[in-house]
């Protein structure tokens, strides 16, 4: 059996963590480490954006997050394949039609070349005590779509935003539970139902079982 | 029967109250030709954009409303306006993103796009 001190419980979710190691990558790379790129945003629709705040990226957990149980009913840990839905959103300013859909479309793809790292499904433990192992990993993507939104014609600047949706997969999640108290024996008493033999004596036994 | 003329009794001393000077480049609609000065009734409106995630973009539509009869040749998309601040109201320079048809009463609504450097940089 597990203890707490066997594995790491994070204060967030694998598909929060997930989200925000994809967008620590994309920051590193062109168009999105460019100087006059504003702050990254992680949740798309707290504040409207503002036009001091373009050109921007923002990678969100869209809905539904999706956890399809495994396994049968009422037997072992509680375990998941979840499934989420990561959104890229990418917006500039350009007044030139052919050149805003060029910069969108290098946006896209400086997204997707994540895909070329071999360990792109994969990133080192956030916490000890586990730094070597990787933290949280993506299954697989089963479906990418991908549209430019050029807005409304007669709004007055030139706004534009790639959207792209990732449903990951994010494989099994566990919930393994939690034993704080070591198993350490067991004291047993059989005794045969009354009234076939009321004076037959109950046989007990306690077995101390070592466990480090 | 009308009891105006929408042209001459109601646009005119409108526009002669509330147009302001507006400078035409006609890039498009009479390309190699010099920019030429005229008036307009200059307005903008807030708009949302509904971006990824149900995201809002806050924009704004830029209007500029015309009256055909001051134009020999009316601006088209991709012609430059250029609005200079005027009584204290801010303009700017914008490009004519299209055109709407004549109101029925002699006006144009066109709408504009700021023009400005693109973001990121190139």
């Amino acid at each position: 059996m597990k203890t707490i001190t066997d594995f790491t419980i994070y204060a967030n979710s694998p598909s929060w963590r997930m989200r925000n190691a994809i967008l620590d990558r994309l920051k590193l790379i062109p168009p999105f480490n460019g100087p006059d790129m504003k702050p990254f945003r992680l949740v798309p629709n707290m504040e409207p954006v503002q036009d001091e705040q373009i050109p921007f990226l923002g990678v969100y957990l869209l809905p539904d997050e999706e956890l399809t149980g495994l396994g049968r009913n009422n037997q072992g840990d509680p375990q998941f394949d979840t499934e989420v839905v990561l959104g890229f959103s990418y917006v500039i300013l350009n007044n030139h039609t052919p050149e805003i859909e060029q910069m969108l479309d290098v946006g896209y793809h400086s997204i997707m070349k994540l895909l070329h790292q071999p360990g792109w499904h994969e990133w080192p433990a956030v916490n000890p005590p586990l730094p070597t192992k990787p933290e949280a990993m993506i299954e697989g993507i089963t479906k990418v779509s991908r549209r430019n939104n050029y807005g409304n014609t007669s709004k007055g600047k030139a706004i534009a935003e790639m959207q792209m949706e990732w449903h990951v997969s994010m494989g099994r999640t566990f919930y393994q539970a939690i034993v704080l108290d070591d198993f350490g024996g067991v004291d047993f008493t059989v005794i045969y139902p009354q009234p076939l033999d009321a004076n037959r004596q109950p046989i007990r036994a306690q077995w101390n079982v070592p466990t480090s | 029967m009308a009891q105006y003329n929408f042209v001459d009794g109601v646009y005119d001393p409108v526009f002669t109250a509330f147009a302001r000077p507006i400078t035409v480049t006609p890039l498009v609609s009479q390309p190699g030709q010099p920019a030429y000065t005229s008036r307009g009734y200059y307005n903008m409106l807030p708009l949302d954009i509904i971006g990824e995630g149900m995201s809002v973009l806050s924009e704004h539509k830029v209007e500029l409303d015309i009256r055909a009869i001051e134009f020999t040749v009316l601006p088209k998309q991709g012609d430059q306006i250029d609005i200079p601040v005027h009584q204290k109201a801010p303009g700017g320079t914008f490009l004519v993103n299209d055109v709407s048809p004549d109101n029925g009463q002699g006006m144009h609504t066109m709408t504009l796009r700021t023009l400005e450097a693109p973001r990121p940089t190139p």
